[in-house]
C-alpha cells in the first residue's frame, strides 16, 4: 500500500516524463497526418449517419472505451444516436469501431513505464501503474477529438446541420464539438470557424503592419512568417493554431486572446502583454509541452506579462524569459529550468497592491 | 448491449484480506452489521472488490457508484478494526467493505451448453430478459456470479477502482 504522496513523486518522476516522450512524438504524428485521419473519420461518420434509422435524431455521440484496452490491448470507439431525450434514450443505435491511431503510442508509454518504474520504484505495485495510464488516457484521446472537432466541418451529411455531435468518455463527460443551432453552447467553436474565409490565407510572409489597433480580430490558422507587429495591439483575438515563428511583436497586447496552438518560436515578444490569455484545451496536461499550448520555443518573451495566463502544455524550451512576469503561484505547473527559474519576476499579490 | 462478469484479479500481488469477520447487531431485514480486524502490512495491496468468503465485497469507493446505478442491491457493512503493530494513521485510507447480492434474473439463454450433471459449461445471457438491468446475478448459476453492463465498466475504470477484472459474456 502506498500514500497519495508517494504516488504524486512517483508521477512526477516516472509518469510525467514518460508521457512528455509520446506526446511530443505523438504531435508530430499529428500535425504530420491531420488530414488522413480526418478523411478516415469523415468516412465512419458519414456511414453511421446514413445507417441509423433513429426518429427525431438530435444527438451523436462518439465515445473512447477503456474496457477494450483492458481485454485486448485493443482501441475501440463507439458512435450512438440518441432522440431529444439525450441520455435518457434508453434505445440508442450504436456502432463499434477499431481505430488504431494512438494503439502504438500508448503501448510505448505503457512499457516505458513498466521498466521505468522497476527501475526506480520497484515498491510501487501494479494498481498503481495501471492507475497512472488509465489517468494518461484521456490525454491521448484529445487528439482524436480534435481530429473530429476538424472533420465535422467536411461531414457532408444534411442531418448534421440539425443535431449536436459530442465526444468524450462512455456515457460520461463529453465536450460538445458541433450544434446545429450554433450558439453560445459551444463557444470554442464559434471561436475557430466563425470566421470569414479571406481570412484563411495560408501564408502572409513579410507583411509590414507595425502599430495595428486590431480588437476581437479573428485570424485564426494563419501563417506569419517574418511579419512585423511592433506595438500592435490584438486585445480579445483568436489567434487559434496561427503561426508567428520569427516575426518581431515587440511591445504588442495579446491580453484576453485565445492562443492554443499558436507558434511563437523564435520570436521577439520583448515587452509583450500576454496576460490573461487562454492558451490551453481542458485536458491538457501541464508537464506536456502538446499540440494544446503555445509553443513559445527560442523566443525572446524578456519582459513579458503572463499574470493569469492560461498556460497548460507551454513549451518554454529555450526561451528567454528575462525579467517576465508571472504570479508566484504559477511556479509549480511549468517545468522552467533553473536559468529561466532565476530569470522570471517572480510576482505575489503584495507586490501588485 | 454488452454485458461484463465481475472477477477478482489474481495477479496484483499482496492484497490486504479481513481475516474474522463477527457479527455486531442484526437488523430486521436479518442481515446486519459486520466487523472485522485487519492488520495491513506495508506489501500489501488495498483494494476495491475481494472476493471473501466465496461473496463479492466491494469498498465504499466502489458501493456508492453502483449505487449510483442500481438501488436494488442488498448489501452489508463490514467494519474494518485495526489491530496489530500498525497504527491508523499509516493505514488511513483502509475502506469498510460491504457483501453484496445484486438482484437475480433468469436470463440464461437455452443456447448456453450444459454438461450431463446440468452444470453450465459455457454461459450465453438473453438479451430480451436483461431490459433496463445494470448490475445483477443470474438465477440457476451455482457460483456467486454477478455481471455488469459496459456502461458501469467504463465508470469503473476512469474512477480508478481496483482488484477487478472483467470477461465479456455473450448474449443472444
Amino acid at each position: 500500500m502506498i500514500k497519495e504522496s508517494i504516488y504524486q513523486q512517483y508521477k512526477d518522476s516516472v509518469v510525467n516524463p514518460a508521457l512528455r516522450i509520446q506526446i511530443e512524438i505523438l504531435d508530430e504524428d499529428y500535425h504530420k497526418n491531420k488530414q488522413k485521419h480526418m478523411d478516415s473519420f469523415q468516412k465512419i461518420i458519414e456511414q453511421f449517419l446514413q445507417k441509423t434509422t433513429k426518429e427525431n435524431l438530435t444527438h451523436v455521440h462518439l465515445s473512447w472505451l477503456r474496457t477494450n484496452f483492458w481485454l485486448k490491448q485493443e482501441l475501440q470507439y463507439t458512435l450512438e444516436s440518441f432522440n431529444e431525450n439525450w441520455i435518457d434514450d434508453c434505445k440508442p443505435d450504436i456502432e463499434y469501431f477499431d481505430y488504431t491511431w494512438l494503439l502504438p503510442y500508448m503501448l510505448k508509454f505503457y512499457h516505458m513505464l513498466q521498466e521505468e518504474t522497476t527501475r526506480k520504484f520497484a515498491f510501487i505495485p501494479k494498481i498503481s501503474l495501471e492507475r497512472a495510464f488509465y489517468e494518461a488516457f484521456p490525454i491521448f484521446q484529445q487528439y482524436v477529438r480534435e481530429v473530429i472537432r476538424e472533420c465535422l466541418l467536411q461531414v457532408q451529411d444534411s442531418r448534421l446541420s440539425e443535431l449536436n455531435f459530442r465526444v468524450g468518455e462512455y456515457h460520461g463527460i463529453s465536450e460538445l464539438m458541433y450544434t446545429g443551432q450554433r450558439t453560445k453552447e459551444n463557444p470554442r467553436f464559434e471561436l475557430i470557424h466563425r470566421a470569414p474565409q479571406e481570412y484563411f490565407a495560408k501564408d502572409v510572409s513579410d507583411m509590414p503592419a507595425e502599430s495595428l489597433e486590431y480588437e476581437k480580430i479573428i485570424l485564426p490558422k494563419i501563417h506569419f512568417n517574418h511579419c512585423k507587429f511592433d506595438h500592435s495591439i490584438f486585445k480579445e483575438g483568436i489567434f487559434v493554431g496561427s503561426h508567428f515563428e520569427d516575426c518581431s511583436l515587440q511591445n504588442c497586447s495579446f491580453e484576453f486572446s485565445f492562443l492554443h496552438d499558436a507558434n511563437f518560436s523564435r520570436a521577439n515578444c520583448q515587452g509583450t502583454n500576454f496576460r490573461s490569455i487562454a492558451g490551453n484545451m481542458d485536458l491538457a496536461c501541464a508537464e506536456v509541452p502538446s499540440y494544446y499550448g503555445i509553443s513559445f520555443r527560442e523566443a525572446n518573451l524578456s519582459g513579458c506579462d503572463f499574470r493569469l495566463a492560461q498556460l497548460k502544455g507551454v513549451d518554454f524550451t529555450g526561451a528567454n524569459l528575462e525579467g517576465a512576469k508571472f504570479f508566484a503561484e504559477q511556479r509549480r505547473y511549468f517545468p522552467f529550468t533553473a536559468k529561466q527559474n532565476s530569470q522570471i519576476h517572480w510576482m505575489r499579490e503584495e507586490e501588485i497592491a | 448491449m454488452r454485458y461484463f462478469e465481475v472477477k477478482e484479479r489474481t495477479d496484483i500481488g499482496y492484497v490486504m484480506r479481513l481475516t474474522t469477520i463477527e457479527p455486531t447487531t442484526i437488523n430486521h431485514r436479518g442481515t446486519g452489521w459486520l466487523r472485522s480486524y485487519v492488520n495491513p502490512s506495508a506489501q500489501e495491496s488495498i483494494v476495491d472488490y475481494l472476493m471473501q468468503n466465496q461473496r463479492p465485497m466491494v469498498s465504499d469507493n466502489l458501493r456508492k457508484i453502483l449505487d449510483y446505478y442500481e438501488q436494488e442491491i442488498n448489501d452489508t457493512r463490514v467494519y474494518t478494526i485495526y489491530k496489530g503493530a500498525y497504527e491508523k494513521g499509516d493505514h488511513e485510507n483502509t475502506p469498510d467493505y460491504y457483501f453484496i447480492e445484486p438482484r437475480s434474473i433468469d436470463a440464461v439463454h437455452e443456447d448456453s451448453v450444459r454438461d450431463h450433471l446440468g452444470n453450465l459449461e459455457s454461459l450465453i445471457l438473453d438479451q430480451s430478459k436483461l431490459e433496463y438491468a445494470r448490475i445483477f446475478c443470474v438465477k440457476g448459476l451455482k457460483e456467486n456470479r454477478w455481471f455488469i453492463t459496459l456502461e458501469i465498466a467504463e465508470m469503473l475504470f476512469r474512477n480508478h477502482i481496483t482488484g477487478f477484472t472483467v470477461e465479456e459474456i455473450e448474449t443472444r
